[in-house]
């Protein structure tokens, strides 16, 4: 059990440091690359062609292959943004400043095909483009966070305290964020603005579902090749002046 | 360490009230915004009571905005902060003191202000006190963000501060404004207040410990 | 019941290209950032 341990305490330290991540990422890249593309392409390719019509609204479901990936993508960004906040509040890690620095872009990235293939989906299965519904507020709230933390970050000239910064500001949007969809809720059940109903209770198809699986795994896998990649260039931006990274 | 903050929230008071636009703006800011919503919407008097308690939410929230970046701006400026720095033990009740004083500058004039919304957006009289209780427990809220907005962007861009304080004083937008609908439905807004209060209550701390943190950066 | 290629659904091909625009955005931007650091160090050693 030790041993298992004392193995991650090691990677933990190496994962702290620079020159270590920066091989290690090189090396696992095209890996990654080749793993989250075959799942991507077969979710994306097995949903857009291959899964049955849905019968209540037609082809324009298949947008679900794409909307469900990136906002549960966009969520699950800001919660690891979050961990890496709170690792380097309290160890100072360098590494998950740069996790943050890079990570913030690609969540954004996907909150905002979250938004647009959401509203996109709505114009003609609900008859508007927009709704004041609980769950897409908080969706563009977290947008708006994701907005923030990448503009707070671009005002500071000094990475380490960018860095801490932007540190804060995750923690604090982590906290606010549950209260926001809290309030958000109650808030809708106050003025219910329309009948729709966006959280109908549907039992999914399998054939619907597998394909659904499918590209949820290969968004994960997507936003970690371009997490490894977009933390690598920063090393490199950070890093271009140090000797092991000349000496390469 | 009593005294020392006695004495900061006597020189806070007197150089606020020496820079009178600290204060002022705000107020006109408010006064203005009020009266430029009956002549963009309608001046039907039905409409604008219903409308009258989100109105007054909004601007009491722009407004406060306007005052963020006087918070730490200051002191930062002529490197006073940097010496309550040197002095570790008193940052905490520094960052209380500023917040403080900078919620009675900014936040209570509006917030008697807004008595005026009876007048001028035909706001129930009766449920003026209900939007009075929720302005007094919702702005101290806003105003710890916009202290963090105001630590986190010292000496910055100012689209920064919006950026960081809005999202984050949704809650008690909606809170604020829910407590006086559902008053004015005929409901008891007791929810709402506790509601309003155990978010300040929770993020007092929290806030305070934020805010040190960000203006120790500017020092490293 | 496949889709139908002639069935033209412009809701869907929208999104199904934004997806691909983000996330081709997202591996493209650090790729090209890298490789300019690397000229720029090329160049310096030279």
């Amino acid at each position: 059990m030790s041993k298992i341990l004392k193995k991650f305490i090691t990677f933990y330290h190496k994962l702290g440091s620079y020159p270590w991540f920066y091989k290690f990422s090189g090396i696992a890249i095209p890996y990654v690359a080749f793993i989250s593309l075959i799942p991507l392409f077969i979710g994306l390719g097995w949903g857009i062609f291959y899964s049955p019509t849905d019968y209540k609204q037609g082809d324009v479901y298949r947008i679900i292959y794409m909307h469900v990936p990136a906002a549960s993508v966009s969520q699950s960004i800001y919660y690891t943004m979050t961990i890496a906040a709170i690792v380097s509040m309290i160890w100072r890690m360098k590494m998950a400043g740069i996790f943050i620095k890079s990570m913030a872009p690609i969540g954004a990235s996907f909150t905002f095909l979250a938004l647009i293939s959401g509203s996109i989906w709505g114009q003609p299965t609900w008859g508007t483009w927009w709704i004041w519904d609980a769950r897409l507020t908080s969706t563009l709230v977290l947008f708006i966070f994701y907005i923030a933390i990448i503009s707070l970050y671009s005002s500071f000239s000094e990475k380490k305290s960018a860095d801490q910064a932007v540190s804060i500001l995750t923690l604090v949007g982590a906290v606010n964020l549950p209260i926001i969809k809290k309030s958000v809720d109650w808030w809708n059940t106050l003025h219910q603005p329309s009948s729709i109903k966006l959280t109908e209770s549907s039992t999914i198809s399998l054939e619907m579902l597998y394909p659904l699986l499918l590209s949820i795994i290969g968004f994960y896998l997507i936003v970690l090749l371009s997490g490894l990649m977009a933390m690598r260039a920063e090393i490199a931006k950070r890093e271009i002046n140090k000797e092991w990274f000349k000496s390469l | 360490m009593n005294n020392i903050s006695k004495r900061v929230f006597m020189k806070e008071l007197v150089s606020y009230k020496k820079r009178s636009s600290t204060y002022l703006s705000p107020i006109v800011f408010f006064l203005i915004t009020l009266s430029l919503y009956p002549l963009a919407l309608s001046n039907d008097p039905n409409d604008l009571a219903l409308l009258a308690p989100g109105i007054t939410w909004i601007c009491v929230l722009l407004s406060t905005l306007l005052s963020i970046q006087n918070i730490f701006n200051e002191d930062y400026e002529d490197g006073s902060l940097d010496i309550f720095f040197s002095l570790r033990s008193t940052t905490l009740s520094l960052v209380l003191i500023k917040i403080l004083v900078n919620w009675i500058f900014s936040s209570l004039p509006i917030i008697i202000l807004s008595s005026t919304v009876v007048f001028l957006l035909f706001l129930p009289p009766e449920s003026l006190t209900i939007l009075l209780i929720s302005l007094l427990l919702g702005t101290p809220v806003i105003s710890l963000f916009g202290a963090l907005a105001g630590a986190l962007s010292l000496g910055k861009s100012s689209i920064l501060g919006p950026a960081i304080v809005l999202p984050l004083s949704l809650p008690v937008l909606i809170l604020g404004t829910a407590s006086v609908s559902s008053f004015l439905n005929g409901e008891d807004p007791t929810f709402y207040f506790l509601l309003l209060l155990a978010i300040f209550i929770f993020l007092l701390p929290l806030i305070c410990y934020a805010c040190i943190g960000a203006l120790r950066l500017h020092y490293e | 019941m496949i889709y139908d290629f002639n069935d033209y659904n412009f809701h869907v091909w929208f999104v199904f290209f934004l997806t691909l625009f983000l996330i081709g955005l997202n591996l493209i931007i650090p790729k090209f950032k890298l490789k300019k650091l690397k000229t720029l160090q090329e160049i310096d050693k030279d």
